[in-house]
Formats: C-alpha cells, structure tokens, sequence
C-alpha cells in the first residue's frame, strides 16, 4: 500500500478505466444514459448538434486526456465522475454556443487515419451561413418551451404536491428552498419528484424531445 | 402569473434542472425502477451506454498511438543522415528491445499499445521498432557498448 501521497498523485490511465467502465451496473449505466438525456435537453435549441452519447464519450475522453480532468477512482466513483464532467461539460457547450453559435465537439472533430489521410478541413464541418436544410427539418419536429411546459403541467395536474412542487421548480427553486417553500418533508419531496420524474419518462421514453 | 408573463423557456430549464437533481438524489436502483416501469429496455441502454464509454477509451488511445507515431515521424525526419547498426540476428535483436523495454517502460507501454503484449510483436515490428528508436537515439547506449566489444 502507497503512502498518502501516492494515493493522492493516482490518476487512472485507460485500463483502469475500461475495468471501472466494466464494473458499472446495469442501474449505474441507464441512470448516466438519462442524467446525459436531462442535459442534452437543458441545452435546449442549442442541443441540435449533440447527442447524449457525444456528451457521454466527451466526459470520457476530457477524464483521459492530459490536462483536463482527472478521476481519482480513491475519492470518488467513476459514475458520480461522469455526472459531475457531464455536468460540467454541457454548461460549457451552452456558454460558448451562446457565445460563438453551436460548436462541434471535440469527439467529432476528425484526426489523421493509420493511413496518414490528412484530417477533415474544420471549416468543411462548419454550416455554411443561411438555413440549413437539416436543421430545418429538425426544426420542425422539435417542441416549443411552452408546449414542452404544458404538457409537463398536464401529466401531474392532479396530484396536488407533485403539481405543486412542479410549480417550485418551474421559478428555479431547488429542494430545500421547495421544501421551506411549501414546508413538505425531504422524503414528500423526494417522492413527489419522483413522480414528475416517472411521468415524464412514461411520455418520452427516450428523453424529451428537443426545443426549438 | 398571466401568459403573457410566462418565461416557459426559464421555466423549463427549471424543470430540467430538478429533474436532474432527482437523478442525483435517487439511488441508480431507483432510476432503473423508473426505466423498467416506464417500458425502458433497460438491458439494451446499459449495454448502449458501455459500449459508447468503451469506444471513446479506444478513441483517445488511437488519438495517443497517432500522436506518438506523428511525434516518431517527425523526429526520424530531422535524425535520418544518423547511422545506426543493429543486432544480426532476429532473437538479438528481440532481446535488444526487451532490455529497451525493461529499461524505459513507457516506451515499452507506446510501442505496444496496438498488439497488447511484447510477445505478439512480430519480428517484422520489432525490427521497425528497433529502426524507429535507433533514429531517435534511444539505442545510442547500446551502438557504443557493441563497437567496443
């Protein structure tokens, strides 16, 4: 066993991550496919250019890559990891498509192939100004804010604390501010989350659509 | 609240904001009750969300191997009038990059990463290793120690 310090100086390299990544549960698996789903959809609009497997595999690679993140498999598990780096990761994306319109992220970004083919012309993977025409089609299934609120009111409109902490949640308030809001238990809010939580994914099995 | 006064789309990021924080809070069980309950197949999301983890692991060694293979390049292009001599016999010059191998791990750990073990290299790759790591300099120690022999 290592002395404090070596403890502290492990950062895991590929193989102890592709073990940890073996190790995860089935119910560890599908709760990171729906915390990356929530973040996709938080995004909102500026959502088009990503899936919830390019924020999953941009948490892993920014975990690998020198400099960036790193997970210390001794203080914290390689699920609560991804979730915090999603987390991260997807706030960022939001930041800059605000400021710079949507960026492609950097697991799409091509490299030279064993071949030695020269990498994609970024600028080729850029749209080109003006509408374009997948986008536009995209444009058309996605869902208002409002229709998108709506229906959410609509699946817990007659539950009476569900309802209610919807509307908490709605002007931003978090749990312990909903619960000295409404003076509910932790245990009534957790449930009553729960629910919104199990409705919601009742009518959008594979997450919520995206917004326009 | 009038309609007119509604912000659905702070309104909404509020209700993905709980939402995510009811996925922190719950235990992943829980989650994966809500899944099962809600018709998820939980079994090919678990197996979706693996195999998108695993294959952004081979992404960022392939991007390692690519790196370190650009960075040999380029040096053997400035090196390439240096000489070098190596060992007359395949089994020689085997055991010239085990010995590299067991003195400079990393290396060992770079050149491998395609074939996994030192024993899979075949004597074609041991040779190019070889050639790769005389041009960078690696085999001076061992060039200097033969021509005194």
């Amino acid at each position: 066993m290592g002395s404090w310090r070596d403890m502290e100086s492990h950062v895991a390299g590929p193989e102890e991550v592709r073990q940890a990544i073996k190790s995860l549960t089935k119910a560890e698996l599908v709760r990171l496919n729906h915390y990356a789903q929530n973040r996709l959809a938080r995004l909102g609009a500026l959502s088009w250019a990503y899936t919830g497997d390019d924020l999953l595999q941009e948490a892993m690679l920014s975990m690998l890559e020198e400099g960036r993140r790193y997970w210390r498999p001794e203080v914290v598990s390689l699920s609560d990891f991804l979730r915090g780096t999603m987390r991260s990761i997807s706030s960022n994306w939001a930041r800059k498509s605000v400021s710079d319109g949507p960026a492609v992220p950097a697991s799409h970004v091509a490299r030279p192939s064993d071949e030695g083919d020269h990498p994609v012309n970024f600028f080729d993977t850029v749209a080109a100004p003006g509408p374009n025409p997948e986008a536009e089609l995209l444009n058309n299934e996605y869902q208002t804010p409002e229709q998108l609120v709506i229906e959410i009111e609509k699946l817990v409109k007659d539950e009476l604390i569900p309802s209610v902490v919807l509307d908490e949640m709605k002007v931003g308030k978090k749990g312990p501010e909903i619960m000295k809001a409404l003076g509910i238990t932790e245990k009534e809010l957790r449930a009553a989350q729960l629910m919104i939580y199990r409705r919601a994914r009742a009518r959008w099995p594979g997450g919520m659509p995206h917004v326009r | 609240m009038s309609d007119k006064q509604r912000d659905y789309r702070k309104e909404l990021e509020g209700i993905l904001d709980g939402l995510a924080e009811t996925i922190e809070a719950a235990s992943p069980e829980e989650i994966l009750a809500e899944a099962e309950a809600a018709g998820e197949n939980s079994e090919a999301i678990a197996g979706h969300v693996r195999e998108t983890l695993l294959s952004a692991v081979k992404k960022f060694e392939q991007r390692k191997l690519d790196a370190a293979r650009e960075a040999c390049r380029q040096r053997a292009t400035h090196s390439r009038s240096k000489k070098y001599y190596l060992p007359d016999t395949k089994e020689d010059r085997r055991q010239l990059l085990f010995t590299v191998f067991q003195n400079k791990p990393r290396l060992g750990e770079v050149l491998t990463i395609q074939h996994r073990s030192f024993e899979d290299l075949s004597d074609e790759d041991v040779q190019s290793a070889l050639e790769e790591l005389a041009e960078l300099g690696f085999l001076d120690d061992w060039a200097e120690a033969s021509s005194k022999e």
